[in-house]
């Protein structure tokens, strides 16, 4: 009858042991999920990077700020989730498919300056770099309650980018003693050129809502 | 007649060794000691917690194998670890009452006791580990099919080709801190660690000083200098690991896309091509998505009067699973989680000017284990006290 206990009792201690150990941590996941609307994969923009960079991040500290700014976009954008740099997003939809993402990121500090920047968003679309000579030639200025903006209008489809998403960028860069503001409409190109117009009469219209902390 | 001979003697030996096994792990002896290196674990745990902080701790001490002291070859096991322990005292208390069950109505309040103690420690290790804590962030009108897990983070890498889904391969941060080469078959490339940071901070190399160097030949960290810095120890921090990997392709003769800097504080994806495809790149925290989703609808903060102390908060939420036709608004507040497919959805917090809800989210499939070992023991307890009360009045009733 012992014997029988034996067997049994060792058979569970194995597996008491088992247990503890069969959670692999280290597993590499494949799995598959719905795209979402908005590009969120198309914009790194410089330094959108969480928390103050060089302080520690509070786990328990808030994600996504609350939009700090305020604007009169078109009623055709889509008002979108705010995210942690994003204090306005919006998306416009066009025929086939066509999408274009809209943004408004704030940033501490100088943010790398206008020329890194604009270097960035022409990597993103595939192109090389121009210098600031170029960029001068190129960059057409709009006046905002928070500044003079420098817009560019970047075209180019990146390697494997679908057209009906991408192709053309244009963006607006604004620094101030508040911080740097980027403005942005990404999208398939033939609908940025439609909301051009709509998008620059936008950043006219931005304003801080209150005081501002990047 | 003597290979029978040698056959019967190793079968008697090993019916030895196992009776000396089940002597062993059916003793006193054993459950005292296990107790004793508990007392022990759980003060030095303590201890600990105050250069380590309270997520390291319970990681390297109780919910591990074994305490591992860190060493240049990886690391040395110095004392064994809650999972080992809590193991050993379920076996050990298996086995000591296997050993000593003799089935009589009288002695079935202890048997039960002892029941109630196995399914509330079996139950402990279980939950311990399939468990899964993490948060969902819901801001006014914002859907998600998803929490996160912002203590464990995890390297994706998304294949955006498929007009409809996208394939994300999630490797660990902990499996990119062992370093080496990581490869998998939905990636038609390599991923080289070469550089892992526990915790970084990231700088703009304008602000990083003159000798700071770019982090890496490609995306942001081509921009960025990266510096490691002490481990998060306070509750409310965590840390930001960050890690520069390069990507090799595998088909020879293919372009390298270089080294990349990944890190949970760039905010948004990178993307590279290789093999034909974009790819996105981005370390973000763990995912847990779910089959179904929810949309806040509001939130309600309500303060006591004149103050600013909370009194209540709550979520308007619309739940919506298309696997099950559900459509239904729910209502989340304190003291009233919405449990949903084997998951409850705590009210957990908000940000600040209420912009944003944050509901804790647990999937627990232990977590009945201890009501039942409650309901067990105590069953078992009043049984036999009852028995015992029972026969205290009888003998009283009959003496003279």
């Amino acid at each position: 009858m012992i014997f029988h206990r034996t067997h049994l009792c060792l058979g569970l201690l194995c597996v008491c042991a088992w247990i503890p150990g069969c959670k692999d941590k280290d597993e590499i996941k494949v799995y598959r999920v719905s795209k979402p609307e908005t590009q969120q994969g198309d914009a790194p923009e410089n330094g959108e990077m969480r928390g103050q960079m060089g302080f520690p991040m509070s786990a328990d500290a808030p994600v996504a700020p609350p939009s700090q700014v305020t604007g009169n976009p078109p009623q055709n954008w889509e008002a979108q989730p705010l995210s942690s740099m994003r204090q306005a997003s919006y998306l416009v939809k066009g025929d086939n498919g066509a999408i274009a993402d809209i943004s408004l990121v704030t940033l501490a500090g100088p943010a790398g300056g206008d020329l890194d920047n604009v270097n960035r968003w022409l990597s993103q679309l595939g192109r090389p770099a121009i210098t600031g000579e170029q960029l001068g030639q190129m960059a057409r200025h709009v006046t905002s309650p928070l500044g003079e903006v420098t817009v560019v209008d970047l075209e180019g489809l990146p390697q494997g980018a679908d057209a009906a998403k991408d192709g053309r960028i244009v963006a607006g860069i604004v620094s101030g003693d508040s911080g740097t503001f980027f403005f942005k409409m990404r999208g398939n190109a033939a609908l940025v050129e439609s909301q051009k117009a709509a998008f620059i009469q936008w950043i006219g219209t931005v304003r801080l809502a209150g005081p501002f902390h990047p | 007649m003597d290979r029978h001979g040698a056959v019967g003697g190793t079968i008697s030996s090993v019916t030895a060794m196992l009776h000396r096994i089940f002597d062993v792990f059916s003793s006193l002896k054993l459950t005292i000691v296990c107790l004793s290196l508990t007392i022990v674990l759980v003060f030095a745990g303590t201890l600990a917690q105050v250069d380590s902080g309270i997520h390291e701790v319970q990681q390297r001490y109780f919910q591990s194998l074994f305490v591992w002291w860190p060493s240049a070859s990886g690391g040395i096991p110095v004392f064994p670890g809650g999972h080992l322990l809590g193991a050993v005292l379920l076996a050990n208390l298996i086995a000591a009452h296997a050993r000593r069950f003799r089935w009589t109505w009288k002695k079935f309040g202890i048997h039960l006791t002892h029941a109630g103690l196995i399914i509330l420690l079996a139950g402990g290790l279980f939950t311990d580990l399939f468990s899964v804590e993490s948060s969902m962030r819901l801001a006014p009108g914002e859907t998600k099919n998803y929490s996160e897990d912002s203590r464990v983070m995890e390297l994706v890498v998304i294949d955006g080709s498929d007009s409809e889904l996208d394939q994300v391969t999630a490797i660990p941060a902990s499996r990119l801190g062992k370093g080496g080469t990581i490869g998998h078959a939905s990636l038609p490339f390599r991923i080289v660690v070469r550089k892992f940071y526990r915790n970084a901070r990231v700088q703009p190399l304008g602000q990083a000083g003159p000798e700071a160097l770019p982090a890496s030949t490609e995306g942001v960290g081509s921009r960025v200098a990266v510096f490691e810095v002490p481990r998060a120890t306070a509750p409310n921090e965590r840390d930001l690991p960050g890690a520069v990997i390069g990507i090799e392709p595998i088909s020879g003769g293919a372009p390298s896309p270089g080294t990349w800097l990944v890190s949970d504080q760039l905010g948004a994806p990178q993307t590279f091509s290789c093999a034909g495809k974009t790819w996105r790149l981005e370390m973000r925290p763990a995912r847990y998505y779910k089959p179904y989703s929810l949309t806040l609808r509001k939130f309600a903060h309500e303060r006591y009067a004149g103050t600013e102390i909370p009194k209540n908060f709550a979520s308007h939420a619309v739940l919506t699973d298309p696997e099950r036709n559900e459509n239904r608004d729910v209502l989340i507040s304190m003291n009233n989680p919405l449990r949903y497919r084997g998951e409850t959805f705590f009210q957990s917090g908000f940000e600040k000017n209420d912009t944003a809800t944050i509901l804790q989210v647990v999937h627990n499939p232990g977590f009945l284990a201890p009501y039942v070992a409650c309901v067990v023991v105590g069953a078992g307890l009043l049984f036999q006290f009852g028995c015992h009360f029972v026969g205290f009045l009888h003998r009283r009733g009959t003496s003279p």
